[in-house]
């Protein structure tokens, strides 16, 4: 399933729903106490969102899932920009990479001088399923606030040896042991009614 | 029928050596406990047996009901009936207990070529087996041994086994980490499932352990090898005496 469009949600009402990304303005600018969220699950081609959080109050909460397979080369770019005073934003992002995919995640948190008691946070989690896989994380941060607070992370390594052989132990296969892992790992980020991707994605693997 | 046969295995870890020409043979309906100092093996063997890919086989085979067991990948060998109840469960963090007992149990029915249970047969077997070990509802809620004490953990391994009914039971140090109450509910557990077609091997420290559960045959593993093997007894003089007249 390597060629498989990605998937955006952006949330309405509190509820994601389906949004076609082309349509999606180049930068999406957040006014006064609103809130723009959304959720990529991608595992087709390359991602790049921009946000500027324009008036006092305004939000974002931005969330990706990615996965990348065979030869696959993708990035993910998300950019926020905090040019209001108590703007707040998130991102969370978490990743899958098999056989020889290189994915890049980078994340930008801009918080420009007036804008005051701001929040940004970032968080960057990625699986590698072989020793050939690739994924590397290049938060920026570009800070010229006093008073913010900001945070990042990223932790990127192999699936838990121990926690494959209990599952293999109990008679489970290899590719739906996977799949268990891999929907635990993802399932904060990555709704119920997706952990079928998880499923189709590991088919066509190991 | 002869269950478990193994034949001068040698194994171990990197360029470690642990087991050191180990020989060991269990028949359908038997139940054997293997003692020995810390760091002698028996953990190592209890791995091997299951296929735990961290240990590598240098020498040596072993046949399971006269299958090769060592050309078979772990979960084959779950499948064919080998159960291994860990020294130290993996905890799996947002995979749920009973999800993954459903998993296993398919995985097994489905290898066997028997039907899935529908979900009243599955309530049925699972209300059975946590009833006789004392696990609750809210205990099946949980993610899989996340969250759980030492005794708590070996409890739900053993209800696992119990739920599983494997032909083939490795239970490395179920008594560490019970408290007396426990361990009776436990040995219990393990006793309603011996029959003449089901075997144990049971790794332990404690006599008291073979009292509950008694096993037909004791054998001392010291420095990678069995070097004596009796009945009871034996269990007895070790708890005594100690292994240094076997070192
Ligand atoms: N991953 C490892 N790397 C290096 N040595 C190891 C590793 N795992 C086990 N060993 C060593 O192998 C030897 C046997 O370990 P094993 O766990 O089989 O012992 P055991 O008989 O089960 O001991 P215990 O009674 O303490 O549980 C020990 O000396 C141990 O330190
Ligand atoms: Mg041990």
């Amino acid at each position: 399933m390597k060629n498989i469009n990605n998937i955006c949600l952006v949330k309405k009402n509190g509820v994601y729903e389906p949004a076609d990304f082309k349509t999606l303005p180049s930068v999406i600018e957040v006014r006064k106490n609103e809130c723009f969220e959304c959720l990529f699950i991608q595992t087709g081609e390359s991602i790049a969102l921009k946000v500027v959080l324009k008036e006092e109050g305004a939000s974002c909460d931005l969330k990706c899932v990615y996965f990348g397979a065979e030869s696959e080369q993708k990035s993910l770019v998300f950019d926020v920009t905090h040019a209001a005073g108590k703007t707040k934003s998130a991102q969370t992002v978490k990743g899958v990479a098999a056989d020889k995919a290189k994915c890049a995640f980078s994340g930008t948190i801009h918080i420009l001088p007036d804008a005051q008691k701001c929040e940004g946070t970032q968080n960057h989690r990625a699986v590698l399923l072989s020793d050939t896989a690739q994924v590397q994380a290049t938060p920026e941060l570009e800070i010229y606030a006093d008073d913010v607070i900001c945070s990042h992370g990223s932790a990127v390594g192999p699936v838990d040896k121990n926690q494959l052989f209990y599952l293999l132990s109990r008679g489970i296969d290899e590719k739906t042991a996977y799949q268990l892992l891999l929907t635990a790992f993802l399932q904060d980020v990555l709704p119920a009614d997706y952990h079928f991707i998880v499923r189709e994605w590991l088919h066509d693997r190991l | 029928m002869t269950f478990l046969d193994i034949r001068n295995l040698y194994a171990g870890i990197g360029e470690k050596e642990i087991l050191k020409g180990l020989s060991l043979k269990i028949n359908a309906g038997e139940v054997h406990a293997v003692m020995g100092p810390n760091g002698a093996g028996k953990s190592t063997l209890s791995n091997v047996i299951a296929g735990n890919p961290a240990y590598r086989v240098s020498q040596g085979d072993i046949t399971f009901k006269d299958k090769n067991l060592l050309a078979m990948t772990p979960d084959m060998r779950a499948n064919e009936g080998v159960f291994l109840a860990f020294q130290h469960p993996t905890e799996l963090p947002g995979v749920s207990t009973a999800l993954f007992l459903k998993t296993a149990l398919n995985a097994k029915r489905k290898y066997l070529g028997e039907k899935e249970l529908d979900a009243v047969q599955y309530m049925k077997r699972l209300k059975l087996r946590s009833l006789a070990l004392k696990v609750t509802d809210e205990m099946l809620k949980r993610p899989v041994n996340v969250g759980f004490s030492g005794g708590e953990k070996k409890k739900m391994e053993t209800f696992q086994m119990a739920f599983l009914e494997p032909d083939f039971c490795i239970l490395d140090e179920m008594d560490s980490g019970l408290d007396v109450d426990s361990l009776k509910v436990v040995a219990d557990g393990i006793n309603v499932l011996r029959s003449n077609t089901r075997s144990f091997l049971l790794i332990t420290h404690h006599h008291l352990l073979l009292d509950y559960i008694q096993p037909d045959f004791v054998h001392i593993l010291v420095n990678g090898r069995i070097v004596k093997s009796g009945d009871r007894s034996l269990a007895l003089q070790v708890e005594e005496k100690g292994y240094e007249e076997y070192k």
